[in-house]
C-alpha cells in the first residue's frame, strides 16, 4: 500500500489532464442539483445600488472583457443587463481599451435588451471602443467630463448626438451608477469617478483579482462587486433568474474538487515516498 | 539638444494634467470665483491624446509584416507560419471591413468564424490550458512542508471550497455561521484585506517615487 | 455564436490548442499564427472604423467641405505627432519616436498623482476602525465584540505586513521578529485567498471551453 501511494508521488500529469477533462464534463452532461448559499456582502452591495436607481434613471457599463476573460465576465454582464432591464433602467455601455469588447458585449446584450422590449438609442446605446492614451487615467476623467467629445459615434458609426439617450448622457452626473466588468477593472475608475464625482462605481471582475479589490469594498469605495461566476450566481438567485452563471458555478465545483484532490494526492505520495525512503535507509 | 526636447514634452505633458488636478475646481469668491482654466480643455486634450495613440496601430503590423516577408523571401525556416500569419491577416481585414456594410452574407459569415472561431477559440483554449497545468502544479508542487505552506493550503481550500455549491453542500447541516462560504467571506474581508491594504499603501509609496522620477526625467537616457 | 462554420472552426481550433498538452506540434504552431493574424487585422480596422474615423478623419472632411466648423481642418496636423510612432523602424532615427512616447509618459506621470491620491487617503481613513467592544450605543454585544475583534486583526494584519516589508528596520530585536513573523503568516493566509480564488478562475476558463464544445459542438450532432 507504502509503495502504491509512493507511485501517487511521480504520477504522468497527463493522466492528471485527462481526470480533470473527466470531471468537469460530468455537471454540464448531468444536472447536479446543490444548494446555493445567501449572497455575499459584495455582490448584495451591487444589487442595492442598482436596486437604488430609480425607473429611467441612467447606469454605465463599461464592458471591457474580451474572449480572455469571456468564462465569467459574460455572466456578470448578463446578469446585472437582465436586473437593469427588469427595473426599466436605461443604460449606455462602453469599452475603453478593448478593442473585441463592443462585439462581446453587443453579443451578449442585444437578446436580453430585445426580450425585454428595449429599443436601441432610446433606452440602451452600446458607445463602442475608446482607445486608452497613456492608460485609462485621462480617458476615464475626460469621458466623466464631456462624454460626446470622447466617443462621438456608437459601435455601429451612427453620430451620439443624434440618439435620443445620449442627449441626456453629457457629463457622469447625469448617470446614477458606473459598472465595470473586465478582466481586472482599472482602480482609475475610482479615484476618478467615485473619488472626484461621487458617483457609486462596482466592479464585475475574474476571481483571482478579488482579493485585491476587497480593500475598496471595506474603505466602502466600490458599492459593490461581482466575484467570478459566484458573484453571478449570486446576483442570479437575488433578481430570480438562474443562468449562465448558476450554470458555470455549479461545475466549478467539480474545478476546485479536482484541484484539491490533486493536492491531496501530491502530498499523500510525498508523505509515503519519503517513509518509504527512510524505511529503506 | 535631443534629451531636453524630450524632457521639455514629457514635463509639459505632465504639468498640463497636474495643474489641473492641484489647482481649485472654483476659486473663493473674495479671489473672485475663477473656476479652473485647465478643466474645460481636458477633454480636448485627451481626444487628441486618443489620436494620435490611434495612429500607432500600424507600427506592430508593419513589423510583423516586413518580419515575415523576410523570411519567405529568404526562405527561411518557420516561413509557412509567417505566411499562414500574412494570410489571415489580409482576410480578416478583408472581412471585418465589409462586416455589417450589407456587401453581401458571405462576409459576415466569415467574420464571425475568423472571430469567433479562430481568434476567441484560440484565446479562450489558450487560457484553459493553464487549468491543466494548474491541476498539475497542485499534484507537484504544492507540498506542506512547513506552518506556512499549511496555513496558505488551509486558506485556499476554504477559498476553493466557499465560492462554489460544493462547499455550500458540504456543511449544509451545521449552523449558518459556520457555513464554508462564511469563512471563505470573512478571510477575504478580515485578513486578506488587511494585508491587501499594506501592499496598496507601499505601493503608492513607490507609485508616487517612480511618477516623480518620470515626470522630471531623473535618471532618464535616451538613444 | 450560433453560426455553424463558427462552431467548427472553434471547435477545430480548440482541440488544436488541447493538442498542445500532448506536445508541441505543427498544428498548433499553424493555429498560433492564424489566430494572430485575425486579432492584428480585426483590431487594425476597429482602430479605424471606431477611433480615427470619426473622431479625425471625419472632422477634416467636414472642415473642407464646409459642413463642419473650419477648426476641424486642425486635426491634420495631428498627422506630425502620430506620424513620430514609426521612426522606431529606424535604427538611425529611433530618437524620433522618443518625442511621442515622452509625451504618453509625461501625461501618465502627471496623472498618477491625481490617482493615487484620490485612491490612497480613504484607504487610510477606513483603516482606523473601531476596537472598543464597550463603545456601541448599547454597551457590551456579542456582535460588537466579533467586529472588535475582527478589526483588531484586521489592524494587526495591516501594521505587521507594512513591518515586513519595511526593508530598512534590524530584524534582530525580538520586539520586532514577532511582528514581522505574525505579518509573514497574515501574507501566507491571503496568498492562499489569491491562490484559491486564482484557480476559480482557470478552471473557469476551461470549463467555458468544455461547455462550448459539448452544448454547442457536439450536443446538436446528435440531437435527442
Amino acid at each position: 500500500m507504502g509503495r502504491w501511494l509512493a507511485r501517487l508521488h511521480t504520477l504522468n500529469p497527463r493522466w492528471l489532464y485527462l481526470a480533470t477533462a473527466i470531471l468537469l464534463i460530468i455537471p454540464l452532461v448531468i444536472l447536479i442539483p446543490m444548494p446555493r448559499g445567501s449572497a455575499s456582502r459584495a455582490t448584495r452591495g451591487l444589487y442595492d445600488a442598482v436596486e437604488a436607481v430609480p425607473a429611467g434613471g441612467i447606469v454605465m457599463i463599461d464592458s471591457s472583457w474580451d474572449q480572455g476573460s469571456r468564462s465569467e465576465n459574460a455572466a456578470q454582464l448578463e446578469c446585472v443587463v437582465r436586473h437593469l432591464c427588469q427595473r426599466r433602467i436605461r443604460f449606455v455601455v462602453t469599452s475603453l481599451g478593448t478593442v473585441f469588447s463592443p462585439e462581446f458585449a453587443q453579443k451578449t446584450i442585444e437578446p436580453i435588451a430585445a426580450q425585454a422590449g428595449y429599443v436601441y438609442g432610446r433606452d440602451w446605446v452600446n458607445a463602442g471602443y475608446v482607445q486608452s492614451a497613456s492608460g485609462l487615467a485621462p480617458v476615464i476623467s475626460a469621458l466623466a467630463l464631456d462624454f460626446h467629445t470622447i466617443r462621438q459615434a456608437d459601435v455601429r458609426g451612427t453620430p451620439i448626438g443624434d440618439l435620443p439617450l445620449m442627449k441626456e448622457v453629457r457629463t457622469i452626473r447625469d448617470v446614477r451608477l458606473v459598472y465595470v466588468v473586465t478582466y481586472a477593472p482599472s482602480p482609475e475608475w475610482i479615484s476618478f469617478i467615485t473619488g472626484q464625482f461621487g458617483t457609486p462605481v462596482a466592479f464585475g471582475c475574474m476571481s483571482m483579482m478579488a482579493p485585491n479589490y476587497y480593500t475598496y469594498i471595506d474603505s466602502k469605495q466600490l458599492c459593490g462587486m461581482l466575484i467570478g461566476n459566484r458573484g453571478a450566481a449570486e446576483y442570479e438567485a437575488l433578481i430570480r433568474h438562474p443562468a449562465l452563471g448558476t450554470r458555470l458555478s455549479m461545475a466549478a465545483s467539480f474545478g476546485n474538487a479536482a484541484v484539491i484532490l490533486a493536492a491531496v494526492v501530491g502530498n499523500l505520495g510525498m508523505w509515503a515516498a519519503r517513509r518509504a525512503g527512510r524505511r529503506g535507509a | 539638444m535631443r534629451r531636453r526636447a524630450v524632457w521639455l514634452i514629457t514635463f509639459g505633458g505632465g504639468l498640463f494634467f497636474l495643474l489641473e488636478f492641484l489647482l481649485p475646481a472654483r476659486t473663493p469668491e473674495w479671489l473672485g470665483g475663477v473656476g479652473n482654466p485647465l478643466t474645460p480643455f481636458l477633454p480636448s486634450a485627451t481626444n487628441f491624446l486618443i489620436v494620435v495613440s490611434a495612429m500607432a496601430v500600424l507600427l506592430g503590423p508593419l513589423n510583423l509584416v516586413r518580419r515575415y516577408l523576410g523570411m519567405i523571401v529568404r526562405r527561411e525556416q518557420g516561413r509557412l507560419e509567417g505566411a499562414v500569419f500574412l494570410v489571415f491577416l489580409a482576410v480578416s481585414i478583408v472581412a471585418a471591413s465589409c462586416e455589417g456594410a450589407n456587401i453581401h452574407r458571405a462576409f459576415d459569415t466569415l467574420y464571425n468564424a475568423l472571430f469567433y472561431g479562430v481568434q476567441t477559440a484560440f484565446f479562450a483554449s489558450s487560457m484553459a490550458l493553464l487549468a491543466f497545468y494548474l491541476v498539475s502544479a497542485a499534484h507537484r508542487a504544492f507540498r506542506i512542508n512547513n506552518l506556512e505552506a499549511g496555513l496558505m493550503m488551509a486558506s485556499a481550500v476554504v477559498i476553493l471550497l466557499g465560492q462554489v455549491p460544493l462547499g455550500d453542500w458540504l456543511t449544509q447541516g451545521l449552523p449558518d455561521a459556520f457555513q464554508v462560504r462564511h469563512a471563505a467571506q470573512w478571510i477575504l474581508a478580515v485578513p486578506n484585506t488587511g494585508v491587501q491594504r499594506a501592499v496598496e499603501i507601499g505601493v503608492c509609496g513607490g507609485a508616487f517615487a517612480a511618477g516623480f522620477r518620470q515626470w522630471l526625467g531623473i535618471g532618464a537616457t535616451t538613444r | 455564436m450560433t453560426d455553424p462554420l463558427a462552431v467548427w472552426v472553434g471547435a477545430i481550433v480548440t482541440l488544436g490548442v488541447f493538442s498542445y498538452l500532448a506536445r508541441d506540434n505543427p498544428f498548433y504552431r499553424l493555429i498560433q499564427q492564424a489566430a494572430m493574424g485575425v486579432v492584428v487585422g480585426i483590431t487594425i480596422v476597429v482602430t479605424w472604423k471606431q477611433v480615427l474615423q470619426p473622431m479625425w478623419l471625419s472632422p477634416i472632411q467636414g472642415a473642407l467641405a464646409g459642413t463642419r466648423d473650419w477648426t476641424g481642418a486642425l486635426w491634420l496636423l495631428a498627422l506630425v505627432p502620430g506620424s513620430l510612432w514609426y521612426f522606431q523602424l529606424s535604427k538611425k532615427w529611433f530618437w524620433v519616436s522618443t518625442l511621442v512616447s515622452g509625451l504618453f509618459v509625461g501625461v501618465a506621470a502627471g496623472l498618477a498623482f491625481k490617482f493615487r491620491i484620490l485612491l490612497i487617503l480613504p484607504q487610510i481613513g477606513a483603516s482606523l476602525k473601531p476596537l472598543n467592544p464597550f463603545a456601541g450605543p448599547n454597551g457590551f454585544t456579542w456582535e460588537g465584540f466579533l467586529d472588535s475583534s475582527n478589526n483588531l486583526l484586521f489592524l494587526a494584519a495591516l501594521l505587521t505586513t507594512l513591518l515586513y516589508f519595511f526593508f530598512s528596520v534590524k530584524t534582530e530585536n525580538r520586539w520586532v521578529r514577532t511582528p514581522i513573523r505574525w505579518g509573514r503568516l497574515m501574507i501566507m493566509v491571503a496568498l492562499g485567498a489569491m491562490f484559491g480564488n486564482t484557480v476559480m478562475t482557470r478552471m473557469s476558463y476551461l470549463i467555458e471551453r468544455m461547455q462550448f464544445l459539448y452544448e454547442m459542438w457536439l450536443r446538436p450532432l446528435f440531437p435527442g
